[in-house]
């Protein structure tokens, strides 16, 4: 049965030079999901041959993936292509986005399989 | 190449809880990058993006790989976010509404063609920020 929900996210990220220069940015929100199906999360092997992280969802979409290896980088994309990636994931990177389209999200691993800690959520017209 | 090094740090929280106050899930994920002494430029500022496309300049970025964060700082209308694909078609990376954000370690551009992010307001003119620096080579 569908179901409501609230996702909170929040980041700091900074960039810093050895000359002393530093920049930051920050940022938090939160989105009230409602009557949404797709709810995944967990820790899954990505294959080089491509691995589907979410399937096509009704509306939209919230995905955070991190690359748990500690080797070899991942790619995150639409549809099983690395060319059309949104992500390539050094050991240890992780990233996030929002999507309000229906398409699929693939991860494929570049030289052996890697394990992944993700989320991807569904969410309504509304969110 | 370059003595000066760059470092990038990123920390994030996310929780996901339900109509009955269950937290299904939360992360806090953080990383550093290692030490890049072959960054050429980091950027961060704000810009109007406008409903008929528009770009934020990146000169001297690195297109093989940057991390970029944008957050819409606006009032009214969602913004769309893409970079210029390896298939020679613009790839739609994040559609974030106002205060929401996106963070990805990213590449621009692998066919060569051109290094660039585009912001596209749906409805009218949008302000964003952002922060992008160069990472080192996947």
């Amino acid at each position: 049965m569908a179901k409501n929900y609230t996702f909170n996210a929040s980041i700091s990220c900074s960039a810093t030079s050895s000359t002393g220069y530093s920049q930051s940015q920050s940022g938090a929100f939160s989105l009230d999901i409602t009557g949404i199906d797709q709810v995944q999360t967990g820790r899954l092997d990505v294959a080089t041959g491509g691995t589907v992280i979410m399937a096509a969802p009704t509306y939209g979409k919230v995905v955070y993936v991190r690359n748990l290896d500690d080797t070899n980088f991942v790619t995150v994309s639409m549809v099983d292509d690395a060319d059309n990636a949104i992500a390539i994931l050094e050991p240890g990177e992780w990233f996030f986005t929002i999507l309000r389209d229906t398409g699929v999200i693939d991860a494929i691993a570049d030289t052996a399989a890697v394990t992944v800690e993700y989320f991807a959520v569904e969410i309504d017209s509304n969110a | 190449m370059a003595t000066m090094s760059t470092t990038f740090t990123a920390s994030g929280s996310f929780t996901l809880t339900d109509e009955n106050g269950v937290v299904v899930f939360t992360y806090s994920p953080s990383f550093t990058s290692t030490s890049n002494t072959a960054a050429q430029a980091l950027y961060t500022g704000e810009h109007l993006a406008q409903t008929g496309t528009s770009e934020l300049a990146l000169t001297d970025v690195n297109d093989d790989r940057v991390y970029v964060f944008i957050k819409n700082v606006d009032t009214d209308y969602p913004v769309e976010v893409e970079a210029n694909a390896a298939e020679s078609s613009a790839l739609e990376m994040a559609d974030i509404k106002p205060g929401e954000w996106f963070f990805t370690p990213m590449e621009l551009n692998s066919d060569g063609s051109g290094s660039s992010i585009q912001v596209t307001a749906a409805t009218a003119d949008q302000k964003v920020q952002y922060l992008i620096c160069d990472a080192i080579d996947n």
